[in-house]
């Protein structure tokens, strides 16, 4: 079901904004006029601290947010407009999308497979495709909640690729996983690239970033502060690590702010 | 840290994190005290406006009153005609205008039909009257006779009844007096008449109602203020992970359980307190009318002395509380069980409103029961010591009981591995898990089913019960126990022969045993007597006196010795003897045993009968001899007692034939049973 | 696309559903409960009764009898009073000891001048060596001064002390006894005198209870049925209600039901349908329980009385979709109030007040005079349980009936609208923390 079409953008972002009301700090703006692309086949790697707008943004594409303002639009399809449409072409993965947890494996994504309106037949099929293809065999019958964590985000990830769906979001995938879970997570993203499906992903951990993204887009207070290719940051900068780049980066953006009294 | 200083601290953590949920303290403690006003005002408006509503509502009457005496009639129709807003109409009541002539050959349908065509018109209650001799004399002198036709699912009619009904009884007094007089000269019952005082005084009455009202209160109060506490502090801490932080201090573990117990109970208590404040702030300003309160119903600083004697049940609650709460592994799980916990704490309370049972040594240790009815005879100043020291001293064992399972609770082990502590547990179990499971099928199996049953038929419901449902019963349990523990059925029956001496020294018990139960079951009589209608079972008596011996003694001997016999003594002690030690599976099947008899009259001697056999199955690893003592204990006991065979009743056994039961004893401690001691790897096995 | 709505609607009340009562503890507490709890509760009801009830009458009480002149004891009067058992039948000289229920003895306290005097003997302590015992009751006997039977001075007193459990019973021993005695002296002076007693009782009155057998049971009934179905409804969907949106939260998945590929609107419709389907399990299998185990205690206590307590099959039937149209209110309402907590704990501190409103108005349908009309039937909750009660009594109130239908479906349609509204609101869904009540009406808002 992914579209080839060389050229609409697989996820594409205009000054988005998003505005809480938090009852302790009144009103917060998380999202303050961002703007996003990304192409096809394409991992672009959202980086930026805690309390950034990252997981704000995230969901805001994935339709569990609406934007305050701006706009966005996936593989086409407006966000705002069509949800339903752009939930059946985006699969999304984050620490706060758990498992059903008297569930069976197997029966969760039956149900979100019929959800997506597969037929029977072929959802079958494809269930069991996934089982195999993620190594689910020996616990795909058990129920969810007696799995363990490694497990679970097989899981998880199954059921974000069910639909096959042109465009992924993962909120912080590799957070709370071991050594060999995260490195299972970071192949299945590299292999994504080869599919053909856009990967979107946040992270704080500037190794993965360095690792998997083609592009990446710094994030700080709500802002994409600076997008591009590592050598593109780097030479930006004028920084080599990543975790350089990014102080750099965050100190213009804190002087500009001071000197900037409008914005 | 020195040991009150633990208790202390984890006292004080548990109240300050309820002190700071302030929407928690305020459900738990304060919003009860608020509703009370509100729910007494509303009490009372309802049914001054029902009350209202009915005497205000106009009631249409219909009087056929042409064949009832002149002066009578007359005198009715006044005093109905004041009873205003009504409405009387007259009418012709065709058949039933002339009743008492008729005689009884008016069916009920009859009447039914003439009444409700009457009615149709819109009139809600028929009142004829009729003349009618008195005495047998010829000629007889006439009274009259009044029929209040009605329906009683009408409002209106049952309150137009009401209002005739008083007429006529006001009637009734004037017409019979001056009829004595006339007759009888100076009324030789002179003096006799008589009026009821009560020499209470307000406060005496009043106090007698309070203690009719606060124990349940109080109960009720302190469960549901103490739940909040109990389930945050067992329940929620589990869930949020800080029990297992603060069961690897280097604290005994029963210090922390003390201190979350103390927790839940000051909760209590505030509560209740404020609670009790709230209801004399209602008595005080005189809202809503609290039956029998009057004036003098205030909760003075005697009465609230008088309170303290109920300590021993504030404190028994809050455990109780705290042991459903702490074996709860979430808060769901928790909550769940509150309200079952508080519907069967309520019960026993519930007893102390009942004005006229005494308080002996019997009911005091009950728990629960005892301090409700200290509590209440306390605050009518009745209170007598011997019971209450019964009272103090018992409950002191129950809460000692429940305190030492609340420790074993918080096993830091159990904790941690929580939610599957539990698993590994029930894997080494399963048998005895089983084995309760199947007794609680077939205690409330007999209860509903049986008792279902053998009201509409005792022959065939009892023989259905012993027949079809137990055996059905035996089947499924004996294949689950025999599948789980790879052994025969009939090894899990016991299903083998006894040695010889073994055998005999069983039959040698039974004349002793049914002696000692003919004694017993007069002892028991006196403490804890049969009400006289609980024998006047029409359906019973019946069977005892119609039903032929044969069947008497296949019904009440036979059946049950072996279906019983098979069921607890086979499968379920089977299961328990599995995976528990012997005195624990004893205990326990003989508990579910007499449960089975669903009666608490029965409950002691069968749980003993039942522990005898148990013991007897174990002893002789077989269930013939249990069978064959059962069996003839049953016989003797019904056919003796009932009088039906008169050889067999106590008065005339030999003196010497309950002694039999020394050398059965004898025989059965010192035999050998025949079938050899299977020398298995499981640590327990029954044989 | 309305299909595809409703097979979504379905699809995710079905999962619910399933998972929720794979849930050892659901089905444990739900199920298993109300069907063990019922018969134990009645159970011991009726054993407790039978203990209390044998107790009573196996207490024997002392009366004293005081008299300003001691031939005013009578025998007559003391073999009544001490021999006769409560049911009436005369005990024959050899009654055996076991035998003996409802005892009173007499006690002859002395002369006495006045009623104070008499009184004393019941407040008093006992003086040594007199008597032992204080009496429970004192019987007072005047001298009858004149022949006026109303004159206060020639009528008897009985003084007892309410807040004494043995005096009472010693009451109520001797009022049962007393006119006997009465009745007896005025029958034996009428014989003397040549009359026939039935000449002092000139005016009798009968009351005929219309009413067939069945549908005196079906009074009984309609009492406690109706409270009971709007009860139990109300404490089925509780339940659920927290645990498919607080708990929800609590368990991390509600973001993934957000990522379905189906409409909001439909996934919290599921939910409600869901609960729904929860509160008419719990509520049939209560009723059931309840029923089965209160047939016993019913049939004991009405034992003698002129009642047949029938399975009300055509009222139970008629009541279906008026319950069916009133669960959905339920629950709609409950789990638009749930959804606004973040834990499981604080859901239930939500709802725990919220049954309070349909409490009360269960309530008030015992209120006799209080039935279905035009008007009551426009009011929630009170309206199915007058209907209910209706239906059992066999009222055709046909149009009332239909109103009532009308306006539940409106309020059930008002209250799922609403709750959904509720339940679909961004921050609702994924704030961390509960919502106070005061947000409702801004959340509200469009």
């Amino acid at each position: 079901m992914s579209s080839q079409d060389g050229d609409a953008l697989a996820i594409q972002a205009r000054g988005l904004r998003k505005t809480f009301h938090d009852p302790q700090r009144g009103e917060v703006e998380a999202v303050r006029g961002l703007d996003l692309e990304c192409r096809h086949g394409e991992i672009y790697g959202l980086l930026g601290p805690n309390g950034a707008g990252k997981t704000t943004t995230l969901r805001m594409l994935a339709t569990i947010l609406a934007p305050t303002a701006g706009s966005a639009s996936i593989d086409g399809v407006d966000v705002a407009a069509d949800p339903l449409e752009v939930r059946r072409r985006i699969g999304f993965l984050s620490g706060s999308t758990g498992l059903y947890a008297r569930m069976t494996a197997r029966e969760t994504l039956r149900y979100f497979g019929r959800m997506h309106g597969i037929a029977k037949g072929p959802l079958e099929a494809r269930v069991d495709e996934l089982i195999e293809a993620f190594d689910m065999g020996s616990f795909a019958e058990g129920r969810c909640e007696a799995l363990s964590t490694g497990q679970k985000q097989r899981v998880s990830i199954a059921r974000a690729v069910l639909h096959d769906p042109p465009v992924l979001i993962l909120d912080e995938p590799t957070t709370g996983l071991d050594i060999l879970a995260s490195s299972a997570m970071i192949d299945f993203i590299e292999s994504r690239r080869s599919a053909g499906t856009c990967v979107l992903f946040s992270t704080h951990i500037l190794s993965e970033a360095e690792r998997l993204c083609d592009r990446i887009g710094v994030i700080y207070d709500g802002r994409m502060l600076a997008v591009g290719s590592l050598k593109e940051l780097q030479s930006q900068t004028g920084e080599e690590w990543l975790e350089d780049v990014f102080k750099a980066l965050v100190r213009d953006a804190d002087g500009a702010a001071l000197g900037d009294p409008v914005q | 840290m020195r040991r009150s200083g633990t208790i202390l601290a984890v006292l004080a953590c548990e109240l300050r994190q309820l002190v700071r949920d302030g929407k928690a303290l305020f459900a738990a403690v304060l919003l009860p005290a608020l509703l009370l006003p509100l729910m007494f005002l509303g009490q009372d408006s309802l049914e001054k406006l029902s009350r209202d509503t009915l005497a205000a509502r106009e009631v249409q009457i219909v009087l056929d009153l042409r064949h009832g005496q002149d002066a009578v009639v007359q005198g009715f129709r006044e005093k109905l005609a004041e009873r205003a807003p009504i409405v009387l109409t007259e009418v012709d009541a065709g058949v039933l205008a002339t009743r008492e002539q008729a005689g009884e050959s008016l069916s009920d349908d009859t009447v039914r039909e003439q009444v409700q065509a009457i009615f149709d018109d819109g009139a809600e209650l028929l009142v004829t009257a009729e003349s009618v001799p008195l005495g047998s004399a010829t000629p007889a002198p006439l009274g009259t006779r009044f029929h209040l036709y009605y329906d009683v699912k009408d409002d209106s009619g049952r309150e137009a009844r009401q209002r005739a009904q008083e007429c006529l009884n006001e009637l009734r007094e004037t017409i019979e007096l001056d009829r004595r007089q006339e007759l009888l000269g100076i009324d030789p019952a002179l003096g006799l008449s008589f009026d009821v005082v009560d020499v209470a005084s307000d406060e005496e009455a009043s106090g007698a109602a309070l203690g009719r009202l606060l124990p349940l209160f109080s109960v009720f109060i302190l469960i549901a203020a103490g739940s909040y506490t109990a389930l945050a502090a067992f329940a929620g801490e589990r869930e949020s992970g800080t029990l297992e932080t603060l069961l690897v201090q280097p604290v005994p573990v029963a210090e922390i359980a003390w201190g979350k117990y103390l927790a839940v109970l000051v909760t209590g208590l505030v509560a209740l307190g404020c609670n009790l404040a709230s209801l004399q702030v209602c008595i005080s300003l005189n809202i809503g009318s609290l039956p029998g309160l009057g004036d003098s119903g205030g909760l003075g600083i005697g009465r609230l002395l008088a309170g303290l004697v109920y300590l021993p049940g504030c404190v028994l609650v809050c455990a109780l509380v705290c042991l459903v709460c702490g074996r709860a592994r979430t808060f769901r799980e928790g909550q769940m069980t509150v309200l079952p916990a508080l519907l069967f704490t309520l019960l026993p309370t519930a007893v102390a409103s009942q004005p006229e049972l005494e308080m002996d040594l019997l009911l005091a240790a009950i728990p629960l029961t005892g301090p409700a009815l200290a509590l209440r005879d306390a605050l009518r100043g009745q209170l007598s010591l011997g019971p209450v020291l019964m009272m103090f001293a018992s409950h002191a064992v129950w809460c000692w009981l429940l305190l030492s399972r609340l420790a074993s609770i918080l096993d830091a082990e159990k904790v941690l591995n929580s939610g599957d502590s539990k698993a590994e547990l029930h894997q080494r179990r399963t048998m005895a898990r089983r084995a309760m499971q199947f007794g609680f099928v077939s205690v409330l199996a007999t209860y509903m089913i049986g008792g279902t049953l053998q009201s509409k038929s005792l022959f065939w419901g009892m023989t259905v019960q012993f027949w079809l449902l137990l055996p059905l019963i035996i089947w499924i349990s004996t294949r689950t126990m025999s599948r789980l523990s790879s052994e025969s059925g009939g090894s899990v029956l016991g299903l083998r022969a006894p040695s010889a001496l073994h055998l005999a020294g069983s039959l040698c018990l039974i004349p002793g045993l049914a002696w000692l139960a003919a004694n017993f079951g007069a002892w028991q009589q006196t403490v804890l007597p049969l009400p006289k209608g609980a024998l006047d079972n029409p359906a019973l008596v019946g069977a005892i006196t119609d039903f032929s011996l044969w069947k008497l003694i296949f019904l009440l001997a036979i059946s049950p010795a072996i279906w019983e016999e098979l069921l607890f003594r086979g499968a379920i002690l089977f299961g328990f003897r599995h995976d528990l030690s012997r005195r624990r599976a004893l205990l326990l099947q003989a508990a579910l045993f007499a449960a089975a008899h669903a009666s608490v009259y029965r409950l002691v001697p069968t749980f003993i009968i039942g522990l005898l056999l148990g013991g007897l199955r174990l002893r002789t690893r077989s269930l013939l001899p249990a069978v064959l003592l059962h069996a003839g204990y049953n016989g003797l006991l019904v056919l003796g007692m009932s009088g039906r065979v008169e050889a067999l009743a106590p008065e005339s056994w030999p003196a010497w034939l309950p002694w039999l039961g020394i050398p059965g004893l004898a025989m059965l401690a010192l035999g050998a049973p025949r079938a050899p001691r299977k020398i298995s790897a499981a640590p327990q096995t029954l044989d | 696309m309305a299909g595809s709505h409703f097979t979504a609607v379905w699809e995710v009340a079905c999962k619910e559903l399933r998972t929720g009562f794979r849930d050892r503890q659901t089905t444990l507490y739900a199920l298993v409960l109300p069907l063990c709890m019922y018969p134990v509760l009645f159970w011991l009801m009726i054993q407790g009764f039978l203990v209390v009830q044998g107790k009573k009458e196996h207490t024997d009480v002392t009366v004293g009898v005081v008299a300003q002149a001691l031939e005013h004891v009578t025998p007559d009067l003391e073999q009544t009073l001490t021999q006769q058992s409560e049911d009436g039948s005369e005990a024959s000289d050899a009654v055996e000891e076991d035998d003996r229920i409802n005892v009173v003895e007499l006690q002859k306290l002395g002369q006495a001048a006045d009623l104070a005097a008499a009184r004393a003997w019941l407040t008093d302590d006992p003086a040594q060596g007199e008597q032992a015992v204080r009496p429970d009751a004192v019987l007072f006997l005047p001298t009858p001064s004149g022949s006026e039977e109303s004159d206060p001075t020639n009528r008897a007193q009985l003084f007892y002390d309410s807040t004494r459990s043995r005096s009472d019973t010693a009451r109520k021993r001797i009022e049962a006894r007393l006119p006997e005695v009465i009745d007896a002296r005025r029958e034996a002076r009428a014989v003397a005198r040549g009359f026939d007693p039935a000449e002092l009782t000139p005016l009798s009155v009968e009351r005929h209870d219309i009413a067939p057998v069945e549908d005196k049971g079906a009074l009984i009934l309609s009492l406690m049925l109706p409270m009971l179905l709007v009860m139990m409804t109300v404490m089925g969907a509780f339940f659920p209600a927290v645990d498919l949106t607080a708990g929800e939260k609590e368990r991390k998945t509600a973001e993934t039901t957000l990522l379905l590929p189906i409409p909001r609107t439909a996934i919290h419709q599921g939910k409600i349908l869901a609960v729904s389907t929860t509160a008419v399990l719990a509520t049939v299998l209560n009723l059931i329980a309840l029923g089965l185990s209160a047939e016993h205690l019913l049939a004991s206590l009405t034992r003698g009385m002129d009642v047949r307590i029938d399975l009300p099959v055509a009222a139970l039937l008629s009541i279906v979709p008026l319950a069916a149209l009133y669960t959905f209110f339920v629950s709609a309402v409950l789990t638009g109030i749930a959804g606004l907590a973040a834990s499981f704990k604080e859901g239930q501190a939500l709802l725990g007040p919220a049954q309070m409103i349909f409490i009360f108005p269960a309530m008030a349908v015992a209120l006799p005079g209080l039935e279905l009309n035009l008007a009551t039937a426009w009011i929630p909750v009170l309206n199915v349980a007058l209907a209910f009660r209706a239906m059992l009594l066999g009222q055709g109130l046909y149009l009332e009936y239909l109103l009532t239908a009308v306006a539940l479906s409106l309020y059930a349609a008002l209250a799922i609208r609403i709750a959904v509204r509720l339940l679909a609101h961004e921050t609702v869904l994924l704030s961390g923390k509960t919502i106070p009540f005061k947000r409702l009406i801004s959340l509200l808002r469009p």
